[in-house]
């Protein structure tokens, strides 16, 4: 169990380097999401685009719209889910319920935006399995399977 | 060679049909992550979403929700805003 129950919720009981590792790059894709929302779908960097999907399949005048009236509503959107969960991570805060799904949101977007960069496949489902020394992403596949187990240990919590 | 009176019922044939909101697969998502996603935001019991989430797992998509478009462009937007990878398109059942 990762949430101690307390009054008024729970908190989030993870080690400080973890926590410090996921409020960094959480800070990181704060700042990468901002940017985006200025930016055309075609600026947008790869591992970016799954944050800001296509909506209408085969129908690129009408997704060209949509995009347009929906692009920097979405870019908040995501904003703010991460500022509310970096302020989550703060240290003994009590989380409510409404807190942990935005929570799970941002912890969610995170995982996206690694898996794409890492190029995770459907043989990855759960993790992407133990890297090895000499492998340049092992710190990123770490950070990854690591928000996987965040993600399965604060869904579970939802479901109690 | 079509008619007028042709053009104007595959118009009103097409007008009829609804908008179908379809969630696509990615090998990122968590399961788990998706299912609560379609309770949250559809209402949908844990069997229902559980089924659909299966559907998108197994059969690569699976339809959601359907209605008008601008009913379909609301859905997609907070499917968006959750993570999952939504598409809307004319219902061609």
């Amino acid at each position: 169990m990762i949430f101690e129950p307390t009054e008024g919720g729970f908190r989030l009981m993870i080690d400080d380097f973890s926590r410090a590792v996921v409020v960094r790059l959480m800070g990181e894709l704060r700042v990468e999401v901002k940017s985006a929302k200025s930016a055309t779908h075609a600026e947008l960097a790869p591992h970016m685009k799954r944050l800001f999907p296509t909506a209408y399949h085969n129908d690129e005048q009408r997704d060209d719209e949509y995009r347009r009236l929906t692009h920097g509503d979405l870019a908040d959107t995501h904003v703010s889910a991460l500022d509310d969960a970096l302020l989550l991570l703060t240290p003994g805060r009590v989380f409510t319920r409404d807190d942990l799904e935005r929570f799970v949101r941002a912890v969610n977007a995170m995982r996206l935006v690694l898996g794409t960069v890492l190029d995770v496949s459907e043989a990855d489902i759960d993790d992407v399995g133990e890297p090895d020394g000499d492998d340049p992403t092992a710190l990123q596949r770490d950070v990854y399977n690591y928000l996987g187990w965040l993600l399965h240990n604060s869904l579970d919590q939802l479901r109690n | 060679m079509s008619t007028v009176t042709d053009v104007k019922r595959d118009q009103a044939v097409d007008l009829d049909r609804p908008w179908v909101v379809i969630v696509w697969n990615d090998p990122i998502n968590l399961m788990p992550y998706v299912t609560w996603v379609f309770q949250k935001l559809f209402g949908y019991s844990l069997e229902k979403a559980t089924e659909l989430m299966l559907d998108v797992h197994e059969k690569g998509r699976a339809v959601v929700s359907s209605g008008t478009r601008e009913h379909a462009e609301v859905d997609v937007q907070r499917l968006h805003e959750h993570g999952l990878w939504a598409t809307m398109q004319r219902d061609d059942a």
